[in-house]
């Protein structure tokens, strides 16, 4: 009876603390689905009829958040992409040891960890723009891409798969880098999942790096562009805001929705060595 | 000639790696030190000034500040943090219906991009916003959030509300790694709970406590988007934190000189902190 009270008990601290982390949320939503400038209303609408959609449509068509939302995709999956290409071809080599000092170059990429990025910012953006490529998409992809922590997760993944299996196929025949893509790679695809969820939240949630490289209102990202949003010093539109605030959250949400399990691996491997 | 081609494949597969790392990793680093010993109003040339910006910071009121305020944010966020997501585990641990469905929604915040966050709480901070309005329905005083003296601990608070479940699951693995049989055997011993939790979980949790303790510090030291989207680190600079200062200083006054060499003090005072709790896990 007393164990039964306490998990009762239990319960309604867990679903009440469930609605405090929900509640911004769904008032976020309430306030999008209004169409004046107010946020004074009652949580719960007298009737559907007060409802609009007006907020939506004046996101998608009078601003550029169509746009912003584009950009954000092409920067986050291309610097995704570029990031697991390149940490699964240099994690390999440095795994095998394949090249003299393999052990030296890892570690000063550990070294590198230890450098938050915003620190570089100010570095990032001189040399970007002497070479012209502030204002550009691809200035943002590059350094959003060169993140040594897929070189240290498929580092250490790789080093877990046993070697003999691309020496046995190389003994059958198989040329070294038919053995990687036909052995290695396929083995190391948890590795790859983790670090493609994981990559992909960090660049579409970056702030910083495109906020200080773009300038241009038709290539921000939907990051600085919903800053932009919260920022109008005149008089923020709310509704607007909020309903951008939800859109723009909408893919990391839906990644998470769909990989939760490589995403929860990728942030405690992610915490665990920052 | 020979060595090269027994080289041939790991260079081309170790090349983008090395390439992109050094241009927009190494070279940056290299590159703020140095910027960080000159004068570089970004139109015109640099200047070398020596340890001019150095010698400035250190009297500079607004860095001073930024750095007060960056350690007011760490005080608030690392002690409660650690706290509530310990708590929240051990809360998911005595949870055995719906514990997924719990810890997907104590993490959701964390799975939403930062800037939507502290869009939504800019708007729940209003003075007639929904926590002003929830406060006068319990009969209490509304309460200025965004006031001056307030700043800091109300944005602490949307970091705590995004933060918890996040470090809550590093607490639930370890919890989880905790043999029944140790908790089993002390409950035949006649400990009661509090005992156990006392004499038992929390000497066995210490590594975790030492690490989220380590990752909140250096959370804390990051902070930047949320007090550029709430607050602009206003009123009257109250919020500003470091990094938000280093923002201001090299685009809004255009002082890359001194922006760097603020950028490279930030990095030290973070690198010794993560040393002093590194000995500290050591001598654990």
């Amino acid at each position: 009876m007393n164990v039964n009270k306490c998990k009762f008990l239990l319960y309604i601290i867990a679903v009440f603390w469930a609605m405090i982390i929900v509640f911004p949320y769904l008032w976020a939503f309430r306030i999008s689905l209004i169409p004046t400038y107010t946020t004074f209303v009652s949580f719960f609408p007298q009737n559907i009829s007060e409802l609009s959609l007006v907020n939506y449509q004046y996101l998608l068509f009078r601003t550029q958040f169509p746009r912003w939302m584009l950009n954000s995709v092409i920067v986050s999956t291309g610097a995704t992409f570029l990031n697991v290409v390149i940490s699964s071809m240099l994690g390999y080599v440095l795994a095998r040891k394949r090249l003299p000092k393999s052990d030296m170059i890892f570690a000063a990429i550990l070294g590198l960890l230890m450098i938050p990025q915003h620190v570089l910012i100010i570095a990032l953006y001189l040399g970007l723009s002497k070479i012209r490529l502030t204002n550009n998409l691809l200035g943002v992809i590059l350094p959003l891409s060169a993140n040594p922590f897929g070189i240290f997760l498929m580092r250490q993944y790789i080093t877990l798969i046993p070697s003999e299996y691309e020496e046995a196929a190389m003994v059958d025949g198989c040329s070294r880098i038919t053995a990687v893509f036909r052995i290695v790679l396929p083995q190391a695809l948890p590795a790859i999942g983790v670090l493609t969820v994981t990559m992909f939240m960090e660049t579409w949630n970056n702030f910083i790096v495109p906020l200080v490289l773009i300038t241009r209102d038709s290539l921000k990202t939907v990051t600085v562009g919903v800053a932009d949003l919260a920022f109008q010093t005149l008089n923020v539109n709310w509704g607007v805001l909020m309903a951008g605030s939800l859109l723009g959250a909408m893919p990391t949400v839906l990644v998470f929705v769909l990989f939760n399990q490589y995403f929860l691996r990728g942030l405690q491997l992610h915490g665990g060595m920052k | 000639m020979h060595k090269l081609r027994k080289y041939y494949l790991d260079i081309t597969l170790a090349f983008p790696g090395l390439f992109l790392l050094i241009t927009f990793f190494v070279a940056p680093a290299i590159a703020i030190f140095i910027v960080s010993f000159t004068k570089w109003p970004i139109i015109g040339s640099p200047t070398f000034v020596g340890l001019k910006n150095y010698s400035k910071l250190f009297t500079d009121e607004f860095f001073l500040r930024a750095l007060k305020n960056t350690l007011y944010y760490t005080l608030i966020l690392v002690p409660s943090i650690t706290a509530l997501s310990f708590v929240t585990a051990l809360l998911l641990r005595n949870i055995t219906r719906g514990r997924e469905f719990f810890k997907a929604i104590y993490i959701f915040p964390m799975v939403v991009t930062l800037t939507s966050t502290a869009a939504i709480w800019k708007g729940l901070f209003l003075p007639y916003g929904p926590l002003n309005q929830i406060l006068v329905k319990l009969g209490l005083n509304p309460i200025d959030f965004l006031s001056v003296e307030l700043v800091i601990p109300s944005l602490c608070l949307v970091l705590i509300w995004r933060d918890i479940g996040y470090y809550a699951l590093f607490f639930l693995a370890g919890l989880e790694s905790i043999p029944p049989e140790v908790l089993e055997a002390a409950t035949v011993d006649g400990a009661g709970p509090l005992h156990r939790f006392r004499y038992i979980i929390v000497p066995l949790m210490k590594p975790i406590i030492i690490l989220v303790s380590i990752l909140t510090t250096i959370g804390s030291f990051m902070i930047f988007t949320l007090v550029y989207v709430i607050t602009g680190g206003g009123p009257v600079y109250s919020s500003q934190a470091l990094l938000n200062y280093i923002y201001d200083v090299g685009w809004k006054e255009f002082r890359m000189g001194y922006a760097a060499a603020t950028a490279v003090v930030y990095f030290i005072i973070l690198f010794l902190l993560s040393m002093i709790q590194r000995l500290v896990i050591e001598r654990e």
